[in-house]
This record gives C-alpha cells, structure tokens and sequence, in this order.
C-alpha cells in the first residue's frame, strides 16, 4: 500500500512540478492529500485489483481536478470565451495558468485512454467521479469556500456509488489484441 | 446559445466515449508507461479510426465546456453532465457488450445524483 502510494506520489509530482511558478503553495499541497483520499476509497477493498489501475485513476482525478481549477482560473484572467473564430481561443493560449491547464488536461487524456485500455466505460466513469468529491473537499480546505450540507450529502453518494462500482470485476468484456500488436495494421 | 453549447458538450461527448471505449480496447491493455510507449500511443490515434473521431469528440465536448463556463454559472451545465452517467452505462450495455450488474447500475445512479448535490451547493 505504502508502495504504490509512493509510486503514484513520484508520478503525481511530476504533473505537479508543471505547477511550482504559477500556483500560490497552498495548491501543491493538494497532492499528498488528494493521494490519501484517492486511496482511502480503495483501501478497504481486497479484490483483485491490479496496481497499475490504481495508479492510474489517481493520475486521473488528480490531473482532471487540477488541470480543471488552473484552467479555469486562466480563463476568467482571459474573460469571456465565446466565438466560432479561432482567434480568442488562440489568445487564451498566451496565459500561463491556461497553458498549465491544458498542459494537465493532456496527461489527463492520455491517464482516459489507457484506464480504458484495461477496464469497462462502465466501470471507469462512476469511479473516476470521485474528481466531483476533490473539487469540493478543495474548495472548503485549500480555498475557504462553504462545503453546503446539499454538498455533503453528494459526496456521500457519489462515495458510496463509487464503493458499488468498485466492487465489481473492472473489465467485463473481451480484448481483441495485445498492444503493440497495431491491429489496424495487420487487418490490412 | 447555452443551450446549444449544452448539445455540444453531452452529443460529442457520449460519442467520445464510446468511440475511445471502442478505439482502446482494440488497441489492447496498456501496461507499458514508458515515454516511447505513449508517444505509441498517440500515434495510434491516427491509426484507429475509432479513436481519431473519438479524440477530436472529445476536445468537442471540452471546450464547449469551457466556453459554457465562461458564461454561465455552473450549476447550468452539471444537470446534463450528471444525466450523462447513467445515459453512457446503458450505452455501454447495449452498444459496447458490457455487463452491468445492478452494482453498475446503482453506482452510476448515486454517482449521478450525487453530482447533482455536489454542484448546486
């Protein structure tokens, strides 16, 4: 368990890092915390449930959350953002917290495809809802805002829907190759 | 235009993520996170058909997000986004071959309510 804490640790700060200039202190010290949450949630579970996994849906709440909150933030600096010309979006780019953002949102990607590489849609969408539970937990701790009583009692169900959902087996249906295999290739 | 932005971030959305589902399965399990692996990785997005619409879907859906927020509060756009959960397990049943027990079902249920809650306090 420490082991694979650690693990994610080193993975988490090397997402983080990208952080140090722009985002007051008070920010990175989300990442130990978010890493004990995230685990809390599998912790009691001794099903099969291989560690890599884990790794990276921690990768991927951890990245969702922060990369959501840098990018939002960039973007109220930036202001309104609605047009069908490339321009203001192109203008975005230019802020750093945007460029954090996005930068997060690309290891957030990559963290979706591979989770979904090994385990059902089915099972990955509820379970990774937990980013729902770190944005709020973030919101009352890091940035003082009031966790409503409604809130609490939204954590507490996407909690134990995600306790549900974890239990079950995460891959249901077959695999067709191995990777590296490049199927598109060889089906030619 | 909310409301179209809306359309733009639950559509493209659900289908990215049916898509990706589709695209990575037959990719094969991915357990290999060496930069050289993802660099594979990315270059099979242009390899699978499944993932080159899936991917772009999904930017789709994002910065329809984005921009959606940027306008309106975001208690406007989680009804949709909640709903989604239990739209994309039935998808997930029907279209990708999943088998959802009622652990599923009930899970993705709570989970969608309770974003519900978390959002709007």
């Amino acid at each position: 368990m420490r082991k694979w804490l650690l693990m994610a640790h080193d993975q988490a700060d090397s997402a983080e890092l990208q952080l140090t200039h722009e985002v007051p202190a008070p920010i990175l010290g989300a990442g130990p915390s978010t890493a004990t949450l995230a685990a809390g949630v599998f912790e009691d579970r001794s099903q099969p449930f291989c560690l890599k996994t884990r790794t990276i849906i921690l990768l991927l709440v951890v990245s969702n959350v922060l990369g959501n909150f840098t990018l939002s933030r960039g973007l109220h600096e930036v202001g309104r953002l609605v047009s069908f010309s490339p321009w203001p979006y192109i203008h975005a780019f230019l802020n750093p917290l945007v460029e954090v953002g996005v930068l997060l949102l690309i290891v957030w990607l990559i963290s979706q495809l591979s989770l979904l590489s090994r385990v059902d849609l089915s099972y990955m969408l509820p379970v990774t809802s937990v980013s729902y539970v770190l944005t709020a937990l973030m919101g009352e701790f890091l940035l003082h805002e009031r966790v409503s009583t409604e809130s609490w009692i939204g954590i507490g169900l996407i909690g134990l829907g995600v306790s549900l959902v974890a239990r079950t087996v995460p891959r249901t249906a077959p695999v067709l190759h191995k990777f590296g295999d490049l199927p598109y290739e060889a089906a030619q | 235009m909310r409301w179209l932005l809306i359309a733009l971030i639950v559509i493209p959305g659900t289908i990215a993520d049916v898509l990706n589902t589709m695209g990575m399965r037959r990719n094969g399990e991915m357990y290999d996170f060496r930069p050289y692996a993802i660099l594979r990785l990315i270059a099979s997005l242009a390899r699978s058909p499944h993932l080159a619409v899936g991917v772009p879907a999904m930017a789709v859906s994002f910065f329809a997000l984005m921009a959606l927020l940027s306008i309106a509060n975001l208690s406007f756009a989680v009804p949709a986004t909640a709903s989604s959960y239990v739209l994309e397990t039935a998808l997930a049943k029907y279209i990708l071959k999943e088998h959802i027990g009622w652990r599923r079902w009930a899970g993705a249920s709570l989970v969608g309510c309770g974003v519900l809650l978390v959002s709007r306090g």
